[in-house]
């Protein structure tokens, strides 16, 4: 099922990837990139993409258009992936609220890219429990601890894991940030510390001493902040030294800086949120419970999840479990149960076969896109079924103090990593929220026949985008429009089109149609095609005073004529001596009727190549 | 409503007249039409005028149908006057 997440990670594929894309802004229709490299625009393999309309290069900046909703597109574009975005140089939306959305964007492009590793070591880390509790591995074995050091590498030295991630989404040098914070981690470092909290001197300065082995939002704030130490260093040391000494000066200056004050701050600003958390959840476990089961989806819809992200890995480095996670499962299979209502309430078969197989990837992997976009969102009164469905089973579960070992995604093949003493519990709460949503969504129906935003969208692009196309009717070089020398046409105060500096003094039918105007002095002839397009072809400029000297037409007004066919023949060289610009503006009158009009990159055109292309969406 | 013109412009209502002439038309709620040798176009087409082929000495009518009619009337009579395309 294409959505917009999906169209966007295959349009960042075909464009040469994220790190490819300088910067990134749209316009009415169109996405634009600047990329740092442009062989690697595939503009074949995006225009078969299933929404991308067509896909040109255009002064150095790629255009790939989508239509009316290229805004959404685009983000979804940037929720995935960390790209600059540049504004066309003018307004830049001031949205409420767009801070924490730049935070959680930069927070989501840091830890993505890390999750398969975090749910696999959490998985193998589960099954160790279980092999250790219920298949008598003995915990001090040096089989066990080898693999529990597989587990538990990426936890325990998490931090240099971040700055790698966070080296590459603020653009310092991916190795001097890792050392970074791999100082923190440090034998001669970590020595210091006999207890949590305990102060040292660097230079006279106290600097509290914490574990930051696990700890997440220090590396991240050291990074951010690094960057902008790397900018200045890089500019004011010599080049001719800057290979050993910008690594040297960022190490100098960072470590005793993060140790100090960056990561201080970064711990107490990730235990603050881990507590607030918690502190809720003592307060009435029930009741946040409640909430994340029940709200947690409309948090990943809107990226916003990325707040509680820190928290989860906070309490599984800092207590060895987690209690958020278990309401947040009672949302996934809240959503499970909405497909599985869907597969049993719908008529049509094809939506039931669709239903039935978006459960699939919900209940195995955890991922719930699918029906989250296909159904809930679709046909609303199923996502009111999941968030009641979810909002109980999370109650339960947050009631209960059910707890998880490792960050996994919540599915039927990751129950391991809940195999706690709450275990009971969760079975429970996640049984619940998936029968109770299945129920309710049952009871409550829903509209088959609502068109949904993506049908249409596939619809709409799959047969009624009608891109209809206009050859060259004369053999030349381009000239884009706004360079005639001409207001009238320039300005394109009558349509949008463009030029060309004829080669030959022969005019040919660009679309076939009927000649619905042909001036006397036959240098404009207009076409009106069976499509509807309105093409004005007007030889050279200010002609009319010509009065049809050195103009010949082959048709007459009214006649009906075939792409092709010859229309007008005229004397370039007696016009150009006659002291006329032979500039010939290429104009679609009625342009505004479609959505865009497009434009050849081409050079040069021969007579029935494609010159501009008209596109109603 | 209604008012003729004589055209005076000497390459007649070709290209840049007939966008003034759309342009300016294009600005009203109105129904505005043109009607030259018994043919009838939309004045908000380019292409509908330009296909009237008006030349010089030609006999216009325009048509305005709307409640800001009176209004569009004489804002086209005065774009035509001060153009020199016809009066």
């Amino acid at each position: 099922m294409a959505n917009r997440m999906e169209l966007a990670k295959l349009i960042i594929e075909n464009v040469g990837g994220e790190e490819n894309v300088a910067s990134l802004y749209h316009c009415m229709t169109r996405l634009r990139f600047k990329l740092k490299d442009g062989k690697s625009f595939n503009k074949q393999e995006l225009e078969n993409i299933r929404g991308v309309v067509k896909a040109v290069e255009s002064n150095g900046q790629y255009q790939v258009v989508i239509g009316n909703d290229v805004g959404d597109v685009y983000q979804a574009i940037m929720k995935q992936y960390a790209i600059k975005s540049a504004s066309n140089g003018e307004q830049k939306q001031k949205k409420e609220g767009n801070v924490i959305a730049r935070l959680f964007n930069i927070m989501s492009s840091i830890i993505t890219p890390m999750v398969p590793l975090l749910a696999g070591s959490g998985m193998l880390k589960a099954l160790l429990v279980i092999c250790t509790t219920y298949f008598g591995m003995s915990a001090t074995g040096s089989t066990y601890l080898i693999l529990s050091a597989a587990s538990n590498a990426v936890f325990f030295f998490f931090p240099i894991f971040l700055a790698f991630s966070a080296a590459r989404t603020f653009g310092t040098n991916l190795f001097v940030s890792a050392a970074i914070m791999a100082a923190l981690l440090e034998p001669n470092f970590t020595g210091l510390m006999k207890d949590i909290g305990d102060v040292v001197d660097f230079l006279g300065i106290p600097i509290v001493m914490f574990k930051y082995s696990g700890q997440i939002i220090p590396a991240i704030l050291a990074i951010w902040l690094f960057s902008y130490l790397e900018k200045f260093l890089k500019r004011w040391i010599p080049k001719v030294i800057e290979s050993f000494a910008v690594p040297m000066l960022s190490l100098l200056i960072m470590v005793p800086l993060t140790a100090g004050i960056i990561g201080p701050v970064g711990v107490y600003l990730g235990n603050g949120i881990a507590d607030g958390i918690d502190f809720l959840n003592n307060q009435s476990g029930m009741l946040t419970g409640a909430i994340i089961g029940a709200g947690w989806t409309f948090l990943v819809m809107f990226g916003i999840h990325w707040g509680v992200v820190p928290a989860m890995l906070n309490n599984l480095s800092t207590k060895g479990f987690d209690t958020i996670r278990p309401p947040v499962a009672n949302a996934t299979f809240a959503q499970a149960g909405v497909a599985f209502g869907v597969f049993l309430k719908a008529k049509d078969k094809q939506l039931k076969s669709d239903a039935l197989a978006s459960m699939m990837p919900a209940i195995l992997a955890g991922i719930t896109e699918p029906i989250v976009y296909g159904l809930s969102v679709k046909y609303k009164r199923p996502m009111i079924a999941a968030v009641i469905g979810g909002g109980i089973g999370g109650a339960f579960a947050g009631a209960m103090k059910t707890t998880v070992i490792a960050y996994v995604f919540p599915a039927l093949t990751t129950l391991p990593a809940f195999m706690t003493n709450t275990f009971v519990y969760y079975i429970i709460s996640i049984t619940v929220a998936f029968v109770v949503t299945a129920v309710l969504t049952y009871i409550l129906g829903f509209d088959e026949d609502i068109k949904s935003p993506i049908k249409e969208e596939k619809a709409q692009k799959m047969t009624d985008v009608k891109r209809l196309t206009v050859l060259s009717p004369i053999s030349g070089d381009i000239v884009p429009l706004q360079q005639v020398k001409d207001p009238v046409f320039a300005t394109e105060a009558m349509g949008k089109g463009i030029a060309i500096l004829p080669k030959e003094g022969k005019v040919f039918a660009p679309v076939s149609g009927e000649v619905s105007t042909l001036f006397p002095t036959g240098h404009a002839i207009g076409l009106t095609s069976e499509e509807q397009i309105e093409v004005l072809i007007h030889i050279g400029l200010d002609t009319v005073q010509l009065e049809g000297k050195y103009f010949k037409a082959h048709v007459k007004p009214g006649e009906k004529v075939k792409q092709g066919q010859l229309l007008v023949e005229f004397d370039m060289e007696k016009i150009k001596a006659a002291g006329y610009d032979v500039t010939t503006p290429i104009i679609i009158t009625n342009s505004d009727q479609y959505s865009d009009i497009i434009e050849t990159n081409q050079q040069t055109t021969t007579k029935q190549e494609v010159l501009l292309t008209a596109v109603i969406l | 409503m209604e008012k003729t013109f004589t055209v005076t412009a000497e390459t007649g209502i070709h290209a840049r007249p007939a966008t003034l002439l759309v342009q300016a038309a294009g600005k009203f709620d109105s129904e505005i039409n043109l009607e030259y040798k018994g043919r009838k176009v939309n004045l908000k087409s380019i292409m509908g005028v330009m296909s009237l082929g008006i030349g010089k000495d030609a006999e216009i009518t325009i048509y305005a149908e709307g409640n800001d009619a009176e209004n569009a009337l004489n804002s086209i009579e005065e774009l035509l006057k001060k153009e020199g395309l016809a009066e």
